[in-house]
């Protein structure tokens, strides 16, 4: 039972660890997409980002990802400057918060 | 219990199927798109789909529908995965014909509790255990 644990605690570690490597790589799609203003993709990227992130443990790129994503909802169909600002605030605080996570490995 | 997880991201897919799997004593299969929904749940039969709603292609809701127009799939119970979570979207996905929805982010030790409670709840656990 103790070996059971024990086993799911390293894949559980492993997962996490890998899912904190690449989440400068999921901040820095981010990036991407808005500077070509593909926000319809920077939206369900940042969906998915919300859920993924949270679920392994990293609230904070988690809550700005939600930031991010309900910024596009409500700016539909094309963000004026003012959500465009307040998108950017957000991915910079998802930066942060990756780069940390990737440093700390997890 | 079999279960068909269904999402495009592959790391949400991975810690699913590791909580359901290690903690929960499923038999866990796993799609990445609708379309392979589909196609796992009419061979393989599952007792119950969680699948994501935001996904490219045939989104959770289509496939839902999907599911629902096939007879060899119209019965299976669906409980919806989802990063939008407000009791609206909820109930939106509810009267689609879900038995359950549950949010992302969601807690990896109480995801196997939260589907056997659902369906505990619906009553579609008895009879259909392996």
């Amino acid at each position: 039972m103790t070996e059971a644990r024990d086993e799911l605690q390293t894949l559980l570690a492993a997962a996490r660890a890998e899912f904190a490597a690449r989440l400068e790589d999921k901040v820095r799609e981010l990036q991407e997409l808005s500077d070509r203003g593909a926000w319809m993709e920077a939206r369900r990227a940042a969906h998915k980002l919300r859920g993924s992130a949270g679920t392994y443990g990293f609230a904070k790129i988690s809550a700005a990802a939600a930031v991010m994503e309900d910024v596009l909802i409500e700016a539909e169909p094309s963000p004026d400057e003012d959500a465009r600002n307040r998108f950017a605030a957000a991915l910079a605080t998802a930066r942060v918060a990756s780069v940390t996570a990737t440093r700390e490995g997890a | 219990m079999k279960i068909l997880v269904v999402d495009d991201d592959p790391d949400i897919r991975r810690i699913a199927a590791l909580a359901l799997e290690r903690l929960g004593g499923f038999r866990v299969t796993v799609a990445a798109s609708g379309a392979e929904a589909l196609e796992v749940a009419r061979g393989q039969q599952p007792d119950v789909v969680l699948l994501d709603v935001s996904m490219p292609g045939a989104d959770g809701p289509e496939t839902l529908l999907a599911l629902r127009s096939n007879p060899a799939t119209c019965q299976l119970p669906v409980i919806f995965f989802t990063a939008t979570s407000s009791e609206g979207e909820a109930q939106r996905l509810r009267a689609l014909g879900a038995v359950g929805v549950v949010p992302k982010p969601f807690d990896f030790a109480d995801l196997p509790r939260r589907i056997r409670g659902i369906m505990e709840a619906v009553g579609t656990e008895s009879g259909r255990h392996d």
